[in-house]
């Protein structure tokens, strides 16, 4: 589903060039449930940003589902995103004057879908997501639990097949970063993608695979049929 | 014991009398006259078909000083056929004649020369010359003119005689506008003789030669515009044709302004109307 | 859930920004609209009074400085009545009709106005016909001409178009059209002024002047009841327009030297001149709306974008393209724009409503033509002033919304 072809990142800083990433080759395969671990500055975030098509690399290229994706414009990768791609943020990222409906209902409204069809599948999402009595609270009437859960359910919206997920139990307790993986799984058994990024080696032992990032490599490729060089 | 009336009647005759008598030389030295009012020397005047001249005043300071000299002086020039009289319009006895010339509000001093029928011949507040005052005596037929227009009144002027061409013809239409329901109580007709030399200066000044051989009418609206002149056989149509046209006329003068002499109305076959 | 909403929403969100921002597009479009609906009144009665009065003359005290045609008489400087016989009884051509005036309040059901003495014509104009046998070689005047039946036909409604009237008794009071209404008086009924009784003989046309508002008497009435004497405030003179070109007015300076002699153009001019300053006062107040309005919009739109950088990251990275950040931004604008427009159309009209008829001495009415101005011209500078901001966000980068880039 992804392939990542010699992906170079270089960032231009006052004291020089700093490479996140530096000749990184990946390929994962649809319905994979990856985590993506490693230090901070390792280049996991710019891995995932790369994927969603939100960061073009310095060289190399990045196919989804067959295209490179940086040979796009900005907005077809934005309609690329909408159509393929579900984020989840360590933050959350929720829009703080809007209800939780409303905020499962932005991408729905992203792609063009009608209102009767946003709020029934918005309702339904919250509810599946347990959250079917807090569909007009807003963020700051949530729980950060709960405030993921709705974040979870906004990733649903439109169905995606890629699922990316930047630190998704960062700023949880165990329990509820539990609760989370526990989601994670689900969305893997209904046969979406998913890449995760994280510090916590128990949601990352959840993952089917895990790839571990070092100064811009992928040092390491814990999968059953892969390994990297 | 009351008088007998007879006797009272003959006593207020024989004091007018006096009075009128004793104005009459009062006048003609050109005194002030204090021993009778001003409405009592102008009734005298108009049975000796005099002259009336009029000198009102309410202060006595230098300009009403100056201007009294010029006044008697003027009347002393005119002689026997005037008299004069000065009036002090804060004075009781005064107050018919005050009245009657609406003169209570006038710039003073005012001198007004009054023709024998009524007629103010002439008017000339806070100052004037003697020959002014002299100007003021006019014809007896232009006397007869002023007294209809001063009491709003148009006049018809017939200016003919019997050797003027038309003269039965005008007369008649002048006599039926005369006699017309819409003007009758309003309209004054004078006739004139182009030949009389006591005419001639007013037949002038309505640029009409004297000794003119035809049949001429004018017809004068308040306070003293020719509307219209006619020349030769006038028929009482015509007269009606020119009055009602002049009547409705905004500005009969020549070309106005923005709104002109017609403020805030519009000016149509009717008259100024006000806009729609 | 759509853009509507999320502008909608967003915009209650920061309330005091929000207030300020258009505390402050209000403030400028009031200012304008206000200064505008003014001086259009202000300038539509100049060009009434050229129009209706362009003959006109008046004669006043020498120390009244004027500004306005119709408040003319509005003074408390006093000039002696026996000038109108002087006017009435001279040989000068071109004079048609004449008007003294003397105004003094009054008060009628609390309220104030001004009781106005008028000179019937047939008090001085038989006098004209004094002026000897020169009369009749005197050229024919510009006005109607009098055929001696006049009275018959007097209408005293007359009185607005021709500025005189034939006769109006000692007892008899005239009433403007918006003074009759506020007092509940008609033809017929009775009133009294200044502890006198007056019969109430015509109800005046409304005339969209001060005159609306006044009360007309007798002026030798209103002489005696205000215990001022045989004097005027001014004398309005009807003169022939080809007369007074022809230099009527040094005439009458001649004739009257201790008194002021203006013609209505020389008026009109004056308050053409204030006019002009409104205009140009406006064209300021524009300036520094576009100006400085511009400048704090576009602020608050750039703190906005910046405040937001997180939110639009996040619909950035949900698929939000730019074709839907930029209106996100201009929205608002618009809002705001319009919003300001209208309450500032609302506001400035009501003030010019208010405060203009005493600031400009005519009446103002709202102009509705001025909404659609305010609207477009607020919208244009909102919509202007963050044309930019919003730019910025569209491309802002997605980036921002994530831990570690």
């Amino acid at each position: 589903m992804l392939q990542l072809e010699n992906v170079t990142k270089s960032y231009r800083h006052r004291r020089g060039q700093v490479t996140a990433l530096d000749g990184a080759d990946l390929t994962i395969d649809s319905g994979e449930f990856i985590s993506l671990v490693g230090p901070s500055g390792s280049g996991k975030s710019t891995l995932l940003v790369m994927l969603g098509g939100m960061l073009s690399p310095t060289s190399g290229h990045v196919l989804l589902d067959g295209q490179s994706i940086y040979d796009l414009g900005a907005n077809e990768r934005a309609r690329l995103r909408k159509a393929k791609i579900g984020f989840v943020f360590q933050t959350f990222n929720l829009i703080p004057y809007l209800t939780a409906q409303e905020n499962v209902q932005v991408p729905m409204c992203l792609n063009g879908v009608g209102a009767e069809e946003q709020t029934e599948r918005a309702v339904a999402l919250l509810e599946r997501m347990g959250l079917g009595d807090r569909l007009d609270h807003k963020p700051t009437e949530l729980s950060v639990g709960q405030q993921q859960r709705v974040a979870l359910a906004r990733t649903l919206a439109n169905d995606p097949a890629l699922i990316l997920a930047d630190e998704p139990t960062g700023n949880l307790d165990p329990e509820t970063a539990e609760q989370i993986i526990r989601f994670f799984e689900q969305f893997h058994a209904e046969g979406r993608t998913i890449v995760m990024v994280t510090h916590d080696p128990r949601a990352a032992a959840r993952a089917k695979r895990t790839l571990r990032l070092a100064n811009g490599h992928i040092v390491h490729d814990e999968s059953p049929s892969r390994v990297v060089a | 014991m009351k008088p007998h009336p007879t006797l009272r009647t003959l006593c207020c005759l024989s004091v007018t009398l006096v009075g009128s008598l004793a104005t009459g030389a009062l006048a003609q030295t050109s005194q002030p006259v204090t021993a009778t009012t001003a409405a009592a020397l102008m009734r005298a005047s108009a049975r000796e078909n005099a002259y009336t001249y009029l000198f009102f005043w309410s202060r006595d300071d230098q300009q009403t000083q100056t201007m009294r000299q010029v006044f008697h002086k003027a009347v002393r020039q005119l002689g026997d056929s005037v008299h004069a009289i000065d009036v002090n319009i804060a004075d009781a006895r005064e107050e018919e004649i005050v009245d009657h010339f609406g003169v209570s509000r006038a710039p003073m001093p005012l001198a007004l020369a009054v023709a024998p029928n009524g007629a103010v011949t002439g008017a000339f507040p806070v100052r004037f010359t003697t020959e002014q005052l002299a100007q003021a005596k006019v014809s007896p037929a232009t006397q007869a003119c002023m007294n209809a227009l001063q009491h709003r009144k148009l006049v018809l002027l017939a200016i003919q005689n019997a050797s003027t061409t038309d003269r039965q013809a005008a007369y008649h239409g002048a006599s039926e506008f005369q006699r017309d329901i819409r003007f009758a109580t309003s309209t004054e007709l004078v006739t004139i003789d182009p030949d009389d030399p006591a005419e001639a200066g007013f037949l002038r000044r309505l640029k009409v030669a004297p000794q003119t051989r035809d049949a001429v009418t004018i017809v004068l609206a308040p306070p003293g515009t020719p509307i219209a002149t006619f020349t030769g056989a006038v028929s009482r149509e015509q007269i009606v044709e020119k009055v009602t046209a002049a009547r409705n006329s905004c500005c009969p003068g020549g070309k106005c302004g923005p709104g002109g002499c017609c403020p805030g109305g519009k000016c149509g076959p009717e008259g100024c109307q006000p806009a729609k | 859930m759509n853009l509507r909403t999320l502008v909608w929403r967003e915009l209650f969100e920061r309330k005091s920004q929000m207030v300020t921002v258009f505390v402050g597009i209000l403030l400028g479009i009031t200012t304008v609209v206000a200064i505008k609906t003014i001086t259009h009144y202000s300038e539509k009665a100049v060009a009434r009074e050229l129009d209706t009065l362009g003959a006109n003359v008046l004669v006043l005290p020498k120390s009244v400085s004027l500004q306005d045609y119709y408040a003319a008489d509005m003074h408390e400087q006093y000039i002696p009545e026996e000038y109108v016989l002087r006017l009435t009884m001279s040989n000068l051509h071109g004079v048609d009709n004449l008007s003294p005036k003397l105004c003094v309040p009054v008060e009628l059901d609390g309220r104030r106005y001004t009781l106005t003495g008028i000179l019937p014509k047939s008090e001085f104009s038989a006098k004209a016909a004094w002026a000897g046998a020169g009369i009749f070689t005197r050229p024919i005047g510009c006005g109607a001409i009098d055929v001696g039946d006049s009275p018959e036909h007097d209408d005293k409604r007359s009185l607005v178009r021709n500025r005189v009237i034939e006769t109006l008794e000692r007892h008899e009071t005239l009433i403007g059209a918006d003074a009759a209404q506020a007092l509940g008086l008609a033809d017929g009924d009775s009133v009294e002024l200044l502890g006198q009784p007056f019969s109430v003989v015509a109800v005046l046309p409304t005339t969209g002047t001060v005159d609306d508002s006044r009360i007309f008497a007798h002026l030798h009435t209103v002489q005696e009841l205000s215990e001022h004497g045989q004097v005027v405030n001014c004398i309005e003179i009807v003169g022939c327009c080809k007369e007074i070109s022809a230099g009527l007015v040094d005439k009458i300076d001649d004739l009257l030297p201790e008194a002021k002699v203006v013609t209505v153009a020389q008026v009109v001019a004056t308050q053409a001149k204030i006019n002009q300053l409104m205009e140009r006062l406006s064209l300021i107040f524009l300036a520094i709306i576009v100006v400085v309005g511009g400048a704090g919009i576009a602020n608050y739109m750039y703190a906005n974008v910046s405040q937001r950088r997180r939110e639009i990251g996040t619909l950035m990275a949900l698929g939000a393209e730019s074709s839907f950040i930029l209106p996100l931004f201009l929205s608002k604008a618009c809002l705001l724009g319009a919003f300001g427009g209208v309450a500032g159309f609302g506001i400035g009209t009501i003030l010019a409503v208010t405060v203009g008829p005493k600031l400009a001495g005519v009446p103002v009415f709202p102009m509705p033509t001025l909404a659609l101005w305010a609207v477009v011209l607020s919208v244009g500078i909102a919509l202007a002033s963050s044309y930019f901001p919003a730019r910025s966000a569209a491309r802002l980068d997605p980036c921002a919304t994530f831990q570690e880039v």
